[in-house]
């Protein structure tokens, strides 16, 4: 919307004609009159907050703001093709809803032939110079424009369509019948375009205070009715609830793991909460994103307004699953169970199964890794790469909390962001988050029970054109890279089965100047996919399936073996994923369009680094902003699933060419690097998380509406934090609730508060209560 | 009715935006460049046009010492800058300064450097009055008051290197003497420094809250310790005042010496003393090693280079810079933990983002572990006023996340030690320069000790990070590029002889800093070069490009300690391993008590070499007898065996000497008698 670079025009005086007012509404009104002035609209919510800060931050300075005005988009599709003369004219009709008299349009026009004047500061000095009855539409026009800039946001309606507002905003004049037939159009307008479901929108973060807030939609509107939420925190990692302290780590032994000098280790990574509710009773199990890992149950309060509470929280013991690893997103199954995840799976290619120990690409020893020591006491021989990178289903028996947890090693491994269950409680989809990685999915045997079932890696064939600035379009094939179960590949672990044992490894054929050519000796695949054997490397690797490891290979090294076989591992940042049954379209987002995505470049530019040795199979253009996919879902026999994706397109992308500073190199109107999806059946909305860092200064989630494809910001998080799974709940006890949890707010401290190391902790909480929305 | 047009005069705009330089702007906290925190330094071209590779990067980016949980020696091997990065903003080293510089005589110059910037003609800090008095146009949140530092020291110190005031009282700052650190700050790299640290109040107070010198005194004592992880030299005092066993000795008598001895998890800690005691046990003030307590500030003032009337380098009275910290709140050992995991997952995902400084000029800006920085440097005319806000994230790159540091310190762990140096380290550079001062030495990460500087200067052939510090070039290297061993004889024995400028160098780089001044413009660098830098710096780099160097090396902090690094020594040549921290501790007792009663400690190291030597864990590594002697060599001898002596010892093996004999005699040697001496044993 706004040009990034702002001309400096200096204005010395102003003539202002309104009566004496607070000096903030001054500044919403000026920027009003900018808006009218120049694009003849009412300002939108989000550019009314953000352009009425920037001027009260300069006592009102209008020609801070015109300048990005004036040479804005907008105003180059409203004037750019008029001549001096037809400016005149556009501008009189535009303000004052009559041609300029001959004198007034000699000495505008005079004065911009001549240079005295140019067409952005002519325009606004027109406005301003309104006397009389001109004024009166000026100030008609700016009563009407802020009254429905209000609208939206009390109202919680949608903007709609610009030129249909301007329209009507264009027939206001000096008397006051315009003003109330206009009024009254405008709000049979808004009512026209505003969906069932929609949220009144939190403003974007521009003062420090907001920055530092989390900020949520203050109501949402349901078939009309309008329902006051917010954001309500359950828990924060570190509270102290009963015997428990939420987020807090322990070994094998459920000790809680101490430091040298006696602090208790602790995650702030809170990552996907569940609601599970069971019998009369509502339990949490929320899972973090830390080394070594931890799960924990909370029981929870709901208050008769929908208000929850904790009442008691403990750890999920998880020592019978070797420990747990870096639980990100998740999702609830159809059968009320918590699905949790692993991600960043260890390198076993990089790992001597001898000593226990675990090296980066460099040689030195992963600290990463090794973080995990602590939950085997420092004994190192325990551990062991396999064990993680597996989805992780805990299952709360009965209202005495006492829960099962197993981890499903016959589901793959990869660098799990989290798994998916269709209806048909057999079809999972599984992404993995890194760079160079793929999309799979996992056909359990028997409905419900995801113990045994077959395995399938995605493989994208592109039809849209090379370099596609939009995400790309692609047909989605399925290879299938094997069959098994839980207690098959749990016993290959036992075993201690190394990567030597799978796969013999050679280095890629190099030229005479030792540069990769992207072939491999003979006898080998060639390979490009995500690992961390290779540091500022590359990816390419030469691989050789040792006789009859293809089991070992297709669910302990799933990306190796899915690359080998074909499958696409050229996506990058893949997270969250969710699900439309009426449309029967799976979402699933891309943090940022990058890398292998690219055909041959790394962030614009030319680098074989992530394609070489592989098949390029996708080569669309970098977008840093990141976009969320459609994948349409059918029926498939030779798979036996009625819910496989056939296709892959970009239903919405960020937009990296029209941020407004450093800070939001994205539009702000539009997503930045897209984290977690939730889907709100019924009311065609997907919820979209943000997890950004100079895309958007604050992370945003955002409410997208399929049918008017517009995107409603619903919550913002404080400074350099990040704000993960989202998930919708249509009803619980009652109430509709949308999970959000806010990690690390600050990973600085702020220095003009008496602030402790307390303000990193993070937030599990939610957006609500809503109205129940399941009818 | 006609119809007035007001005639609006609008001033003509270029459309340019102009920063003028010469008048700052403190209101402003957007920062040009983003990635200031990313200190010149990093753009260094490491590998120069002979193909040579240069290390100046793992001074910095090393192996941390926990807590401090950032293990960044990777950052040796390549370029990894977020994208925005890339490109090297710090413009001033590629500007050529020969003309100016010519133009300043060295008379103007040795004037300038001359005139004390930091206190009036009262005798009190000018800028105190000022800040006081705070112009309009430093403040930045608009409240009429300077909600940050105002400068309270003297620089007048005492025997005991305190701060007085004009009327004698204590300001609660000291002065440390300390190594500097390699590179940037010696003064042949254009500035002179100095460090003072200052406890909160309850650290200089009695029980009762009445300032009470002795027990600030033992607080310093007791931090040193916790840095040093050592135990630390005292004036005696009489335990009884403060009803605390210093020593460890089990009872309350006369203390000589702070026992080191802390590890909470085994019941082992350690207490202040005074009126922190209470606090400390009430958990308001907290204790660990390599931590700083809450409250705690430091006070870095960085000069221009004078001359006596010698020619010797001296701090000057001018002041470029004046640095300040101060630690607001405390971060347990699993904070920091926390801190450099989520940093560590952050970098991994995603690489190109950059750091967010919460802060502004007048509260400072917070490092992310509990600290608060800001800094004062001069205005066009030589007058001190508060950094902007880019001019202050300059800082915090340093100051935090890198594994040099110990609670974002760099100088307090380098003290020099209480028990050996001039008024046990508590002193200032104008009382007593560095010269004389011998060379330090470090621990590496395998465990062999070096010669700092000496080992700086091999691994990067230079005299600085930029690697322009032809006078270093010229004094410790050949025209080959190889070093002059005799000139590193020298080194050990007198730092200066390194790190000292000629005067000629100090004027010229006192001239060029002074053209950086003139022209405000230091977010686009401070490092005083007169000619460019184009040859050694990188104006763009690749992102991810290698630098060179093949395997990060690391230091892990100056060693100070002569039994603990035998001990140390000993567990890495024979068992292989690094020492349990029961075993270094017994150790390292025997020694010491060996020591302390006047012994020769030669006895301890046989019983130690016999039992290592004889150990279930070194017998079951079943070494040939070539790999005995090279375990052996590598022992006493700290390098291979050479082949005259290896076939030497075979053959005496062979005959029938047992290894315990072998080993005797190399403790009886020469050659290793030096090396203990060499360690101060």
């Amino acid at each position: 919307m706004f040009n990034k670079q702002p001309l400096l025009v200096p204005i010395t005086a102003l003539s202002l004609t309104l009566g004496a007012q607070a000096v903030y509404a001054q500044y919403e009104n000026d920027v009003q009159k900018a808006y009218i002035a120049y694009y003849g609209r009412p300002a939108d919510y989000t550019g009314l907050g953000y352009w009425n800060e920037q001027l009260a931050s300069v006592n009102g300075n209008l020609s801070m703001i015109i300048g990005n005005f004036g040479s804005s988009a907008e105003y180059e599709a409203r004037y750019g093709a008029l001549d001096n003369s037809q400016l005149v004219d556009a501008v009189y009709r535009q303000l004052f809803n009559r041609d300029p008299e001959p004198a007034g349009k000699a000495f505008w026009v005079a004065a911009l032939d001549s240079g005295l004047f140019n067409r952005q500061n002519a325009t606004l000095a027109i406005l301003l110079n309104a006397q009389g009855s001109d004024a009166e539409s000026v100030a008609n026009k700016v009563t009407v424009a802020s009254n429905y800039t209000q609208n939206l946001s009390t109202e919680c309606g949608a903007y709609g369509s610009i030129n249909e507002v301007a329209s009507r905003l264009a027939a206001v004049d000096s008397s006051s019948e315009s003003v109330t037939s206009a009024q009254t159009q405008l709000i049979d307008y808004s009512d026209s375009v505003t969906p069932a479901l929609s949220f009144c929108p939190t403003p974007f973060p521009y003062t420090d205070a907001q920055k530092r807030s989390v900020l949520a939609a203050p109501a949402v509107r349901v078939n009309g009715v309008i329902s006051p939420i917010g954001y309500n925190a359950i828990l924060r990692s570190g509270d102290t609830v009963g015997s428990g302290v939420f987020g807090q780590l322990v070994d094998e032994n459920g000790q809680v793991i101490r430091e040298e000098d006696g602090s208790a280790r602790y995650s702030n990574d809170n990552d996907f909460s569940s609601f599970i509710p069971t019998g009369d009773k509502l339990f949490m199990v929320s899972q973090f994103e830390s080394r070594p890992g931890a799960m924990y149950l909370s029981e929870l309060n709901q208050a008769g307004n929908g208000q929850i509470s904790a009442i008691s929280t403990r750890f999920i013991d998880q020592s019978s699953i070797h420990g747990g690893w870096v639980h990100c997103a998740g999702s609830v199954t159809p059968w009320n169970t918590h699905l949790g995840s692993e991600e960043y799976e260890p390198d076993a290619r990089l790992f001597n199964f001898a000593t226990g120990t675990k090296v980066t690409g460099s040689g030195q020893e992963d600290s990463y890794y090794h973080a995990m020591d602590a939950y085997f006491d420092g004994d190192r021989t325990q551990m062991n790469p396999y064990f993680w990178g597996h989805p992780i289903e805990v299952k709360v028996l009965n209202e005495n909390g006492e829960t099962t947890i197993t981890k499903h090693y016959g589901m793959g491994r990869m660098a799990l962001e989290l798994a998916y269950v269709m209806p048909d409680q057999r079809t999972t989809y599984i992404s993995d988050d890194g760079t160079n990685v793929g999309l799979f999915m996992f056909v359990a045997d028997t409905a419900g029970d995801l113990s045994a079932g077959s395995l399938y890696a995605a493989k994208l064939t592109q039809t849209s054109p090379d370099e596609d600035a939009n995400g790309g379009n692609f047909t989605v094939e399925w290879i299938k890279l094997g069959q098994s179960n839980n207690t098959e590949i749990a016993a290959l672990i036992d075993a201690k089965t190394t990567f030597d044992q799978i796969f013999t490894t050679a280095d890629p054929v190099v030229d005479a100047e030792g540069k990769d050519t992207g072939a491999c000796p003979a006898g080998f695949t060639s390979v490009n996919h995500g690992h961390d054997a290779t540091e500022g490397d590359t990816y390419h690797e030469c691989l050789q399936l040792k006789p009859s490891m293809e089991k070992a290979a297709a669910f302990l090294e799933t990306r190796r073996y899915a690359a080998m076989m074909g499958a696409t591992t050229e996506l990058s940042k893949e997270e969250g994923i969710t699900f439309n049954a009426a449309d029967n379209k799976l979402y699933v987002s891309i943090s940022d369009i990058r890398y292998g995505m690219e055909n041959n470049k790394k962030t614009g530019k030319d680098n074989t680094k992530y394609d070489i040795g592989g098949p390029n199979q996708v080569r669309v253009a970098w977008n840093p902003c990141g976009g969320v996919y459609e994948l349409s879902v059918g029926s498939e026999a030779t798979i036996g699933s009625d819910y496989v994706a056939k296709d892959m397109s970009a239903l919405v992308v960020g937009d990296p060419n029209s941020g407004i500073n450093d800070d939001n190199t994205c539009n702000i109107n539009g997503i930045a690097n897209p984290d977690n999806l939730t889907y709100i059946p019924g009311y065609q909305t997907l919820i979209i998380g943000e997890d950004t860092g100079s895309g958007h200064q604050n992370d945003v989630i955002w409410a997208y509406n399929l049918d008017h494809r517009t995107l409603t910001r619903i919550q913002t998080t404080p400074y350099g934090s990040e704000t993960t799974s989202p998930y919708f709940y249509a009803n619980v006890g009652g109430h509709g609730y949308i999970m959000s949890v806010i990690q690390h707010p600050y990973g600085e401290s702020d220095s003009d508060k008496q602030v402790t190391a307390d303000e990193g902790r993070a937030y599990t909480g939610y957006i609500g209560p809503l109205p129940r929305l399941d009818q | 009715m006609k119809s007035r047009y007001l005639v609006i005069f609008f001033a003509a705009g270029s459309g340019l935006i102009l920063t003028s330089f010469a008048e700052v702007n403190l209101l402003n906290t957007n920062l040009e460049n983003k990635a200031a925190y990313i200190p010149a330094q990093c753009y260094t071209d490491t590998i120069d046009s002979r193909g040579r590779v240069h290390n100046p990067c793992y001074t910095c980016h090393t192996q941390p010492v926990r807590p401090n949980q950032i293990n960044d020696s990777d950052l040796q091997l390549s370029y990894s800058f977020p994208a925005f990065a890339t490109h090297n903003f710090w413009r001033n080293l590629f500007v050529d300064r020969t003309t100016r510089v010519a133009a300043i005589s060295d008379q103007e110059i040795l004037h300038y450097v001359r005139q004390d910037n930091y206190l009036g003609a009262d005798s009190e800090p000018i800028l105190a009055k000022r800040l006081r008095n705070l112009p309009t146009a430093w403040d930045y949140n608009g409240d009429g008051a300077w909600n940050g530092f105002i400068p309270d020291a003297y620089f007048k110190f005492d025997q005991e290197g305190f701060d007085r005031a004009p009327d004698g009282r204590y300001t609660g700052w000291r002065a440390f003497a300390y190594y500097p650190f390699p590179g940037t700050f010696w003064p042949t790299n254009g500035s002179t420094d100095d460090v003072l640290i200052r406890l909160a109040a309850p650290f200089r107070s009695d029980a009762a809250g009445q300032f009470d010198l002795t027990v600030y005194k033992i607080n310093l004592a007791i931090l040193e310790a916790l840095f040093t992880e050592q135990d630390v030299a005292i004036d005696p005092v009489d335990e009884n005042r403060f009803g605390i066993d210093l020593d460890k000795d089990g009872q309350l008598t006369t203390a000589t010496r702070i026992t080191y001895d802390w590890a909470p998890l085994e019941g082992r800690n350690m207490r202040y003393v005074g009126q922190a005691s209470a606090l400390q046990q009430q958990g308001q003030l907290h204790l660990a090693a390599r931590l700083f307590p809450e409250g705690t500030e430091f006070l870095h003032s960085v000069r221009y280079i004078d001359l006596d009337g010698s020619d010797n380098p001296q701090l000057a009275a001018h002041l470029k810079e004046l640095r300040y910290g101060r630690k607001a709140f405390w971060m347990s050992y699993a904070d920091l933990r926390e801190l450099a995991l989520n940093e560590e997952k952050e970098n991994h995902d995603f690489p190109d983002r950059l750091r967010q400084i919460i802060g502004d000029p007048e509260r400072g800006i917070a490092n992310g572990q509990g600290w608060v920085y800001q800094g004062f440097i001069e205005d066009a005319s030589g007058q001190l006023r508060p950094q902007t806000h880019e001019e202050n994230v300059f800082c915090i790159g340093c100051h935090s996340g890198i594994g040099a540091t110990s609670d974002g310190i760099f100088s307090f762990a380098r003290k020099l030690p209480a028990g050996q140096a001039h008024a046990r380290g508590w002193y200032h550079w104008t009382q007593k320069d560095l010269h004389g001062l011998p060379e330090p030495k470090v621990k590496r990460a395998d465990g062999t000790i070096q010669y700092e500087y000496s080992y700086y200067l091999q691994q990067n052939h230079s005299g600085n990070e930029f690697l322009i510090n032809n006078e270093v070039l010229r004094r410790f290297f050949n025209a080959d590029g190889s070093i002059k061993p005799d000139q590193l004889s020298a080194l050990h024995e007198d730092i200066t002889l390194l790190i000292n400028p000629s005067p000629e160098r100090a004027l010229e780089l006192n001239k060029a800093y002074k053209t950086i001044v003139e022209d405000q413009n230091f977010i686009q660098g401070r490092d005083p070069n007169v000619a460019p830098a184009t040859s050694s710096v990188y104006a763009d780099v690749e992102q991810d490009q290698p630098t060179g160097v093949v395997s990060p090396i690391s230091t892990l902090g100056i060693s100070n300690d002569p039994a603990a690094t035998l001990t140390t020594h000993y567990y890495v040549s024979i068992l292989g391993r690094a020492p349990d921290a029961a075993g270094l501790a017994y150790w390292r007792n025997q020694i010491i008590q060996n020591q302390e009663q006047g012994m020769d400690v030669k006895p301890v190291f046989q019983e130690m070499a016999i039992s290592f030597f004889n150990s279930s864990e070194y017998l079951g590594h079943n070494t040939t007898n070539e790999q005995f002697i090279a375990d052996v060599y590598l022992t006493f001898f700290q390098r291979d065996p050479d082949e005259a002596g290896l076939t030497f010892w075979l053959e005496a093996l062979t005959r029938g000497v047992t290894r315990n004999e072998v080993i005797i005699s190399f403790l009886f040697s020469s050659e290793f008698t030096e090396f203990m001496q060499a360690l101060g044993l």
